[in-house]
């Protein structure tokens, strides 16, 4: 059902296959971390600095004799903790502000040109900007990352909206007397879900980015808590004498977005398959 | 198509040779000191603060009256030489001829005067020569006198420093500025002259060589001597990456690095062309707290920290040679004539149990502890320690990460953690800073007049006080032990151990001296 | 075409008092008071109450909103908290890196893009076209310093061919000033390049299965023709838009790339003055940055017109 043969005979829908075993496995990691390593990611072991991989430690040590399997592992579990939680929150705020502006001429201009505002500042800066203001912590990242992706969330739903609009159950459902209310949850919301989830699952991606960004010049999550951008920001020191401690981390990163990404682009070529360029 | 992949290959090679032909022209600049800083030059009064990029500053900018020597014993600099009348109770200092400031006007006495009273209202053993110090008077443009109401053996000491802050002496008119603002004009009578336009705070700053300067005749020792500006131009560049940093120096780009992290140190000492080697003698680390604000206004409360304190463990996170690395059970850097363990037992008991019980009875009751620690360098390892052993001991900590000249300022604000304060935060002092009572800047407890964290505590002072009048050196001694028993007692801070950090250099680089500064002097470039 | 362009003008007015508001509350959402931030830690209450009138803030927002808005218009950005000196002038001093490392990014970017996804809209499932899926998914998933540092490692300090990081002005020599901007705007460029091939990709392949394209192609005309004169200009609206719109990714990006490369930019300052709280300068620098974006959409805007006739609303 989800795997089909196109026209030209390209398989369809293997970016789905892919990316969805791919993002299993990465959760899974992450979910399970507790039994995969005994180690507390942030027990400090000074003696055990810098270590190479062994029995005891997988995948080495850091600079002060943390763990970094264990980092990485509880790592997955912050970034991709905060890219999920971003993802929802600035989809259920952009899908709101998206169903609720075409109501009116003046709400959606005023709605419209917040959003416009929003986006117009880059996105790395105002996510560097909020948490400059309301300080480094996992709940701060999410809120900033979720500020500056719920905007471009907004105008495509409200894009959806406006078509879906004109569509003869939505009269049915004015005839037969539906409240407002009624009709944005009950009739218009499930017609823009498939598009708000191909969305959502983009900005889970482009959340862990910016996360990362952020944690590694210092914005982001506080030193105690590890995130993938965080633990190679500890390990940009050294990366020339030990590479590892940057490039584990980044090869998690880069197979959660890498992921998220086919996925995403699976779910937008199952649900408009017209604009997949002729195929 | 073919026309475009020529065109493409034709791009590639026209890079590849621009690549090429600027590789040399990188390299050298043969009459060019380039220096990788660390820390952010944001400041630029180092009578204001103390922060090491400032300091640095002060050193090539401004020129002192006195100088210490390698052996700690205070040298004429400016001055030719000092008079001592009056059974000790007067100093006549004379001016070399042809002293001038970078703007022209010849160096008076009428500059060097308020100069040291503005540094005497700011630094700790400027404090205390105040404190003895009934009166100034000139007697020419090139001569003046100090009179004391008791004699004060320290004070050519005190006036020679080469420690934060140093009496540096600036024109009359900059030097009459107010103590609690920072002068923001750099016109010294140093040997390179300070380029402001060229100056980007957080990026980079330049000087230039200052023709009029004199430099004495005699060789370096530590920063006495004479400081010749062996370059035409010192330029700094303020590279935050150590990876960066460290590629620069291979590659040729930057001559000098003052602190490269200790892991990097074995990669810079197996280039061909760098040299890696200590300076100074080494830094000691410590744990200062804020004596103003819960929970380390209280006493038994710090108590619990010093037991805590493991130094062997902060000395491994500063990640260097264990070579290089020791404790240091004291508050006077060990090595130095005042070392000693009198009254440290409560700095070896390292035990979380007994440190958990003692917080317990101290009646801590879950403050807030705000712990001020360093993103890079020396002091990032020994932060994230403190912010387990902290934490550990059953303290509700955050830990806020900051680059040094941030701290400095953050380290002034004396509100409650919840309105932008502190509680602690870590800092290190080179042995050259903290081997007497008179110039540790944190065996303070003067309160609110001294330094951040301002502990108060009379006793201390009084020793202090009484260690600076004294003209018996054995009597010193004892009263220096005494000082560190009272201060591992009421423990305005906590040492950490001490910690030797080497510098890594190009090597065609002259004149390298050691110093318990980065003194840029000296220093040349063969050809 | 001039009505237009008014009209696009003034469309991008209440974006930007959008973008002042957020800038504006930006200093709000702290969680101290901005009079003791601004007033610094060594002030009395006395400067602080000072402080408090001089920046209104004794009155109510919108008043404040508005006199902070004059200020703005007159081009005065405050003063930063951390070194005292006027945040324009701290700008002023970082601008010719940034611009330079973006101007080039921008360049390279273009000039690699749009060729590579014209070639790989030529021959759909060829050689380009593969290489440019794998060569987009690999930029969307991997982190840009990580990109910045291998780069800086093969180019800077294995091959030495390129210097490992500073910038040089322009006055200094173009070798200097070239050569120290490749490698951090070819990292840039990974991301943005691919960008806009794939979209040149895209918007190339919905061009040329058009019928006028065939009808070319039958009437003789050689494929160099095809491609540039008829199916580029046509494909352009989306092309141009993709650049426009990448810009913020690169702006984005220049923050980070400024940092592992030591270059003296805008990017550099922005992260300096978060350790530093230094809300002037990220108000200015935020300001400033989306200011440019909104002039280079407006600029995209412009375009539409010029590329395609029938747009004139």
């Amino acid at each position: 059902m989800l795997i089909r043969r196109s026209s030209d005979g390209r398989l369809f829908g293997r970016e789905l296959l892919l990316g969805g075993l791919l993002l299993l496995a990465m959760v899974l990691l992450a979910a399970f971390a507790p039994h995969l390593t005994h180690f507390d990611p942030t027990a400090l072991d000074l003696e055990a600095r810098l270590q190479n991989a062994s029995h005891l430690h997988p995948l080495g040590t850091d600079a002060l004799g943390r763990d970094l399997l264990a980092r990485v592992l509880y790592g997955g579990r912050i970034s991709l903790g905060i890219g999920f939680s971003a993802a929802l929150l600035s989809s259920l705020a952009g899908a709101l502000i998206g169903l609720i502006a075409p109501l009116n001429r003046l709400l959606d201009t005023l709605l419209m040109r917040v959003m416009d505002g929003i986006m117009s500042i880059p996105m790395m800066l105002l996510a560097i900007a909020l948490v400059a203001v309301s300080g480094s912590s996992v709940q701060n990242v999410v809120i900033a990352v979720a500020i500056v992706e719920a905007p471009r969330i907004a105008r495509i739903i409200r894009a959806e909206t406006l078509s879906l609009r004109d569509r003869p159950f939505i009269d049915a459902a004015i005839a037969c007397g539906s409240s407002t209310a009624k009709i944005i949850f009950r009739h218009l919301l499930p017609g823009v879900l498939p598009q708000l989830l191909v969305q959502a699952t983009f900005v889970w991606g482009g959340a862990m980015m910016i996360e990362s960004g952020l944690s590694f010049i210092g914005a982001g999550t506080p030193p105690s808590v590890p995130s993938w951008g965080n633990i190679m920001a500890d390990g940009k020191v050294l990366w020339q004498i030990k590479p590892s401690l940057i490039f584990y981390p980044a090869g998690f990163l880069s197979m959660s977005l890498l992921a998220v990404n086919l996925i995403a682009e699976g779910l937008r070529k199952l649900l408009s398959p017209h604009e997949a360029g002729g195929r | 198509m073919q026309r475009r992949n020529v065109l493409i290959g034709l791009a590639l090679g026209g890079l590849s040779l621009a690549g090429g032909c600027s590789a040399p022209s990188r390299g050298r600049k043969s009459n060019e000191l380039r220096i990788i800083q660390g820390q952010n030059l944001s400041n630029l009064d180092p009578i204001f603060t103390t922060e090491p990029a400032t300091r640095d500053f002060g050193f090539l900018t401004y020129d002192q009256l006195i100088a210490v020597d390698e052996a700690f014993i205070p040298r004429p600099q400016m001055v030719e030489g000092w008079s001592i009348e009056d059974d000790g109770r007067s100093y006549v200092f004379g001016l070399r001829p042809g002293l001038k400031f970078h703007d022209g006007e010849p160096v008076r006495s009428q500059d060097c005067i308020p100069s040291i009273k503005r540094w005497g209202a700011r630094d700790g053993f400027g404090q205390i020569a105040m404190t003895f110090i009934s009166d100034f008077e000139v007697v020419d443009d090139n001569r003046f006198k100090i009179k004391l109401k008791q004699p004060f053996a320290l004070l050519p000491d005190a006036l020679g420093k080469a420690t934060s802050s140093e009496c540096f002496i600036m024109p009359e008119r900059f030097a009459k500025t107010d103590p609690m603002k920072p002068v923001t004009e750099a016109i010294g009578s140093g040997p390179f002259r300070f380029l402001k336009d060229e100056w980007v705070s957080g990026s980079h700053a330049a000087w230039a060589r200052f023709d009029g300067y004199v430099p004495r005749k005699e060789a370096v020792s530590g920063i006495a001597g004479g400081r010749v500006a062996k370059v035409a131009r010192v330029e700094w560049s303020m590279i935050t990456d150590p990876s960066t940093a460290m590629a620069a120096l291979i590659a040729g780009e930057q001559d000098y690095w003052g602190q490269p992290p200790a892991d990097l140190i074995p990669i810079l000492k197996a280039d061909p062309n760098v040299r890696v080697e200590s300076r100074s003698t080494g830094g000691c680390l410590m744990l200062q707290f804020n004596h103003l604000q819960p929970p380390f206004n209280n006493v038994a409360v710090r108590q619990a920290v010093a037991m805590a304190v493991d130094q062997k463990v902060f000395m491994k996170a500063t990640a260097g040679d264990p070579a290089f690395m020791r404790t240091c059970y004291g508050v006077y850097a060990c090595g130095t004539p005042y070392a000693s363990e009198a009254g440290a037992d409560i700095l070896k008991v390292a035990d979380l149990q007994k440190a958990r019980a003692q917080l317990v009875k101290s009646g801590y009751a879950g403050e807030k502890v705000v712990l001020l620690a360093q993103q890079d360098g020396l002091l990032a390892g020994p932060g994230q320690v403190a912010e387990d052993i902290l934490r550990r001991m059953g303290m509700n900590v955050e830990s806020v990460v900051l680059d040094f000249a941030t701290m400095a300022q953050r380290r002034l604000n004396k509100s409650p953690t919840d309105k932008g304060g502190w509680s602690a935060f870590l800092t290190a002092w080179s042995g050259g800073d903290i081997l007497k009572p008179a110039v540790n800047p944190m065996l303070r407890g003067a309160g609110e007049q001294g330094y951040p964290g301002w502990a108060t505590d009379p006793i201390l002072e009084s020793l202090r006080h009484r260690w600076a009048a004294s003209i018996d050196a054995n009597e010193r001694k004892d009263l220096a032990a005494a000082i560190q028993v009272q201060a591992l007692q009421t423990l305005p801070y906590v040492p950490l151990g001490s910690v030797q950090r080497a510098s890594a250099y190009r090597k065609d680089l002259t004149g390298m001296f050691p110093a318990p500064v980065d003194a840029y002097w000296n220093i040349g470039k063969s050809a | 075409m001039l009505g237009y362009i008014l009209r696009r003008v003034g469309l991008a007015i209440p974006v930007m008092l959008v973008v002042a508001a957020v800038v504006f509350s930006l200093l709000y959402f702290t969680p101290g008071d901005p009079a003791l931030i601004i007033a610094g830690d060594q002030a009395t209450a006395a400067d602080i109450a000072k402080i408090r009138v001089a920046l209104g803030l004794n009155q109510p927002p919108y008043i404040r909103f508005w006199s902070w808005l004059a200020r703005i218009a007159q081009g005065d950005l405050g003063l930063s908290i951390f070194t005292g000196q006027s945040v324009r002038h701290m700008i002023s001093q970082r601008l010719e890196p940034t611009l330079s490392l973006l101007g080039l990014s921008v360049l390279i970017s273009v000039g690699l893009g749009v060729p590579f996804g014209i070639a790989a809209a030529r021959r759909k499932g060829g050689f380009a076209d593969r290489f440019l899926t794998v060569f987009m998914i690999s930029s969307l998933s991997v982190p840009i310093f990580v990109t910045g540092y291998i780069l800086a490692f093969v180019f800077a300090s294995w091959l030495r061919w390129l210097p490992v990081q500073g910038f040089s002005p322009v006055e200094a020599g173009m070798g200097a000033y070239l050569s120290k901007l490749l490698l951090p705007a070819s990292t840039l460029s990974f991301l943005y390049a691919a960008l806009i091939a794939g979209v040149t990709r895209t918007s190339m392949l919905a061009v040329l299965s058009q019928d006028y394209i065939r009808t070319a192609a039958a009437k003789g005309a050689g494929e160099l023709r095809i491609l540039f004169g008829h199916a580029l200009k046509n494909a352009a609206i989306p092309i141009v838009t993709i650049i426009g719109s990448g810009v913020a990714t690169l702006i984005g990006g220049a923050v980070v790339i400024e940092n592992v490369f030591a270059i003296p930019g805008l990017g550099r300052l922005m992260v300096d003055s978060i350790m530093h709280r230094d809300y002037p300068v990220i108000q200015g620098v935020v300001l400033l940055s989306s200011a440019a974006y909104v002039v280079v959409n407006l600029i995209v805007d412009v375009s539409y017109a010029a590329l395609d006739p029938r747009i004139r609303y």
